[in-house]
């Protein structure tokens, strides 16, 4: 019985790829062991008929097409692509536009991101106010009650009025403007306690207000909160008594903060507000909730002469929405990260491409 | 007969990108490229498959050649290509010699490029589809060695580097593919012809 080894010898010894003392070997073993000798002699038959399979005839022709062959060439250069602009605009400007635009793309996106966001206070120049919801989506919110207020002394109250021949018709309509600023000093530097306690007033954007209720006008007064952090807003609906017609406007300030008030700074800052159509017997606040409570809670310490007769509440429970008529939009922490990397992207894209013609 | 010459010339062209001039190369060697991949893969569509892709290869790669023999640089490629596929299909579940359908009389196999008498011509046919039938039922690494070394006359180093395998690896393969397929005939001694005989 015949090894492999005897096998790679017969095989070798065939294609004469022995040594020496291989090939010594095998012709040893050929003179005296018969199997090893048939053996060698049927596989080199076989090679022999394997050697006959004759070349076969292609069975179609095989030459290539142009279209074949149309995604290359032999001596296919590599192509570089140049954009089709003149070439001394390309050379000189774009890489400075590029490089510029890169910067701006930066800049943005980190203001946006450690700049609380793009806000009409951060860029002033976009000429954009944010406003709340829309009137809509308030009144369709549910009428509910606000919770039991406190009594509070009308000597808690301050009363701050605008300027005789202010009316409500010559506030925007369209809800595209608010107001803000100094309404005027105060009276009294007592406020409510229970608005100290509100995250607002710890911030100083709080208020309290004196509702001035006219028969002839309905005023929305709307709670433009300070841009980008707004609270949740209220409606309260009120019915005006007729003891103070001429009154034609309701405003709401800005309490001071702890802080100001020991600094001797008593100056409210109006809040906010809008005004709307004139109606003929009701007044709508419009307002943050937390303001609204305090007016409830003021005009419990009205006489009956000049209250202001607390209708309704709206509360609009929803996160408020920023109105915006101009393009621009807040932008995003996430929006300027996606900035920052744009623009480093740009500009890392110009560096390499200035770094590749240079060399 | 086309000269060495002749070929340096159309290779040439060829790699300046004449495709005229490459196409001239493939009518003088798509025989060769067919039969190579036929005997590799014992089916005659799939070696038709293999065949236009290597001679795709070869226009892609003509730049590379650097002079010789073109028709063993061709086959070459043909080789690779098959054997890349081969050890592909070798993951796969393999079929059985009778489920080729090489092996199956009805396909009918390739036409012959010499001709003869009708009858040596069968008996031929015949004897070539059973040495056919034993190479396709080789392992692929042991059918593509033989036929590289028996069969295109590779050297045990060029078959080595076709393969990526070690010299000893080739010589140990085609010794065991040899035996293979002298133990596959010799089951079919009847079906050849006295001239095919072993024992002659």
């Amino acid at each position: 019985m015949l090894t492999d080894r005897d096998y790679d010898l017969i095989s070798g010894y065939l294609d004469d790829a022995l040594t020496d003392s291989e090939r010594a070997e095998v012709e040893s073993r050929l003179l005296r062991d018969t199997e090893f000798a048939a053996e060698l002699t049927a596989i080199r038959h076989t090679i022999t008929l394997v050697k006959t399979l004759p070349e076969l005839v292609a069975p179609r022709d095989f030459r290539l097409t142009p279209e074949q062959v149309s995604a290359f060439t032999p001596m296919q250069a590599k192509s570089t692509w140049t954009p089709n602009f003149a070439p001394r605009l390309t050379r000189t400007f774009l890489p400075l536009m590029s490089a510029a635009a890169s910067l701006i793309l930066v800049v943005v996106g980190f203001l946006s991101m450690f700049g609380g966001g793009l806000t009409p206070q951060s860029l002033p120049n976009m000429g954009s106010v944010a406003m709340l919801a829309s009137e809509s989506a308030m009144m369709d919110d549910a009428l509910v009650t606000p919770p039991n207020p406190a009594p509070v002394s009308p000597q808690a109250m301050t009363t701050e009025t605008f300027p005789s021949g202010f009316d409500g018709a010559d506030f925007p309509m369209d809800g595209t403007d608010s107001r803000f600023g100094s309404g005027g000093g105060s009276e009294s530097g007592d406020i409510f306690p229970q608005l100290g306690e509100t995250d607002e007033n710890a911030d100083g954007a709080m208020m309290m207000s004196v509702v001035q209720p006219t028969p002839s006008a309905e005023v929305e007064m709307a709670g433009a909160a300070r841009s980008s952090n707004m609270p949740p807003t209220s409606t309260l609906v009120i019915s005006p008594t007729a003891t103070d017609a001429e009154s034609t406007f309701s405003m709401f300030e800005s309490a001071p903060t702890d802080e100001d008030s020991e600094a001797g700074d008593t100056s409210f800052d109006t809040y906010a507000y809008q005004a709307t159509e004139p109606a003929a017997d009701t007044m709508m606040l419009r307002a943050p909730s937390d303001v609204i409570t305090a007016v409830t809670e003021e005009s419990a310490g009205y006489d009956d002469a000049t209250a202001p007769v607390i209708a309704d509440i709206l509360t609009d429970t929803a996160t408020p929405k920023r109105v915006d008529d101009s393009p621009e939009r807040d932008i995003t922490p996430l929006g300027g990260l996606l900035l920052m990397i744009g623009g480093l992207g740009l500009g890392l894209v110009t560096a390499l491409s200035r770094f590749r013609k240079s060399a | 007969m086309p000269t060495l010459q002749d070929d340096a010339e159309l290779i040439t062209a060829a790699q300046r990108g004449d495709l005229d001039a490459f196409n001239a190369l493939v009518l003088r060697y798509q025989n060769a490229a067919y039969t190579t991949a036929y005997r590799l893969l014992g089916e005659p569509f799939s070696a038709s498959d293999a065949a236009q892709e290597a001679f795709i290869n070869a226009y892609r790669k003509i730049s590379e050649f650097r002079g010789g023999n073109f028709k063993a640089w061709l086959l070459r490629i043909v080789t690779n290509g098959v054997y890349d596929r081969l050890r592909y299909e070798k993951r796969r579940p393999a079929d059985s010699i009778e489920d080729l359908p090489g092996a199956d009389s009805d396909d009918g196999a390739p036409l012959v490029a010499h001709t003869a008498t009708p009858e040596q011509a069968s008996e031929r046919r015949e004897a070539q589809q059973v040495i056919q039938d034993c190479l396709g039922g080789l392992p692929a690494d042991q059918r593509a060695t033989l036929v590289m070394f028996d069969l295109e006359d590779y050297s045990y180093q060029e078959v080595a580097e076709g393969m990526s395998v070690q010299l000893g690896t080739v010589k140990s393969r085609l010794s065991r593919a040899r035996l293979a397929m002298r133990r596959c005939l010799e089951g079919k001694q009847e079906l050849f012809a006295d001239v095919f005989r072993f024992n002659n």
